[in-house]
């Protein structure tokens, strides 16, 4: 896990040492976090019933907190970044440098759609396309007082297949972009991004949001994922094994799942032991047999009814009386 | 166009804590504030903002005020408002032509000092919690410059009081 890590880790652009911490969940379980001894005493003497563990889940909160605001430090330094992109004037925005392109990548996989917003403004306040990777300025449409315009698609996209589809678009919405290529790139990218802020995703979840694609990239991709998608029986039976609880790197990821992540709580902050329940001997059931309430029907949760009680009693005060004579 | 002001004495005294255990002697909360009116109106964006950041950061202002024409975007925004050691705020032109203080609804808001507040928290046997509260994004919070923590006194007309003083907590 480590050594995929470290590609990416070494492309942050940030002076922020803590800010690391928010991408890679691993670097909170520094020692430097531990409470020192006299930190313990002084926690402890303002607080009469506390107990260290207090002090370890306040300590977890506070640097749970802490990660959040550096990751929001870093989203806006990436954004400064991003500004300056791509490195050349002259740069195809279809074709972008392999170097432009990793960056622009690895920067983005902390965003949300929301940060990715506040990038395209950016860049458009600086008079240049949304698109990252386009060094192009935003188009000027004609026609500045109009607030909408008419958008027509391709010959044959309208209803039934015949004439051009239309639609009524905002012109501010047209003017975050260079060209309709450009506009399909970045929103290409843009629905890649998970609306999860960065402190709250998982390890897990790490890996499939790096992976963000350029529009040319995934379609250079397309005609190969058909042929995959094929599940056969051994990895069905492979998945079924990983929903095994016991095993202690599941055990670990869903303590990362709860935000367990500090040092108190390693194995998670719930302890859980699945045992059997022990039992003492084997269970034995028995025919119902025959009691003589049941004769007159028994009772119906304990009550029993007015005329059953009513000849019950009779039959009881005939049995009294032959008794006694 | 940019302005420099120092604070008074008496904004000093109203700025400094009270002498605790860990920090017998605190120095006032307070320092230079610089005004910096930004000329462009339009294409305003996190540049602009990280420049003045800069600016404040570099000649050690205690508050640096980004006065514009149009709005800011918001990462401008958080960006001003995470520059650390120095506190960020920030105006359109258009908000301060007229002055709200002055207008009748607005009643006096007078900030206590950390004495005058512990004073008053002792006269009413509360915590500050306790108080009415107020928000830092309220007009007349931004026009004054509060702080989260702190406590403001208002006093206005009451027709069977004469005067009525009542208390925020600024949260």
């Amino acid at each position: 896990m480590d050594t995929q890590q470290s590609p990416s880790r070494s492309s942050l652009k940030t002076s922020l040492p803590s800010a690391y911490a928010a991408v890679n969940a691993e670097q909170l379980i520094g020692s430097s976090l531990q409470p020192s001894h006299d930190e313990q005493e002084k926690y402890l003497s303002g607080r009469p019933r506390a107990t260290p563990q207090h002090l370890g889940v306040a300590l977890q909160h506070a640097h749970q907190i802490q990660a959040q605001k550096d990751a929001e430090t870093m989203i806006l330094d990436r954004i400064i970044d991003l500004l300056s992109l791509p490195s050349s004037p002259s740069a195809d925005p279809a074709a972008p440098s392999a170097a432009d392109a990793h960056a622009f990548k690895s920067a983005l996989h902390i965003f949300r759609t929301g940060d990715y917003d506040s990038l395209i403004m950016e860049r458009n306040n600086e008079g240049n396309c949304g698109y990252g990777l386009c060094p192009r300025e935003y188009r000027n449409q004609r026609g500045r007082n109009q607030t909408f315009q008419f958008k027509w698609g391709a010959k044959g996209s309208g209803p039934g297949g015949r004439g051009r589809s239309m639609d009524i678009v905002p012109r501010d919405k047209l003017e975050k972009w260079c060209s309709d290529e450009c506009a399909e790139r970045a929103l290409f990218i843009r629905v890649q991004l998970t609306e999860q802020p960065v402190w709250e995703r998982r390890a897990a979840d790490e890996g499939r949001s790096t992976s963000i694609e350029l529009l040319e990239e995934a379609r250079a991709k397309r005609p190969k994922r058909r042929t995959q998608g094929s599940t056969s029986a051994a990895a069905v039976a492979a998945d079924l094994q990983k929903m095994n609880l016991q095993d202690p790197e599941r055990a670990h990821e869903l303590a990362m799942e709860r935000g367990d992540t500090s040092l108190p709580f390693r194995g998670g902050r719930v302890d859980v032991q699945i045992k059997e329940k022990a039992q003492s001997s084997t269970p034995s059931a028995s025919a119902p047999q025959w009691r003589p309430e049941d004769a007159k029907g028994g009772s119906i949760e304990g009550y029993v009814p007015q005329d059953r009680r009513d000849n019950d009693a009779m039959d009881l005060d005939q049995g009294d009386l032959l008794d006694q004579i | 166009m940019t302005i420099q002001a120092r604070p008074t004495e008496e904004m000093k005294m109203k700025y400094t804590a009270l002498p605790s255990k860990s920090n017998p002697n605190p120095q006032p909360d307070c320092g230079t504030i610089y005004v910096e009116f930004c000329p462009e109106a339009s294409g305003l964006g996190a540049k602009q903002v990280r420049g003045f950041n800069h600016t404040v950061a570099e000649n050690n202002f205690h508050t640096g005020i980004f006065i514009t024409q149009v709005p800011l975007s918001p990462t401008a925004v958080r960006m001003l408002n995470i520059n650390p050691g120095h506190l960020g705020e920030t105006f359109q032109e258009q908000d301060l032509l007229v002055n709200i203080t002055r207008h009748e609804l607005v009643p006096k808001h007078v900030l206590l000092s950390p004495e005058e507040k512990a004073k008053l928290l002792q006269r009413y046997r509360l915590k500050e919690s306790q108080l009415p509260r107020m928000q830092v994004s309220d007009p007349v919070a931004r026009y004054l410059g509060l702080r989260r923590g702190q406590v403001v006194k208002i006093i206005r007309k009451s027709e069977t009081a004469g005067r009525y003083a009542s208390y925020r907590w600024v949260i």
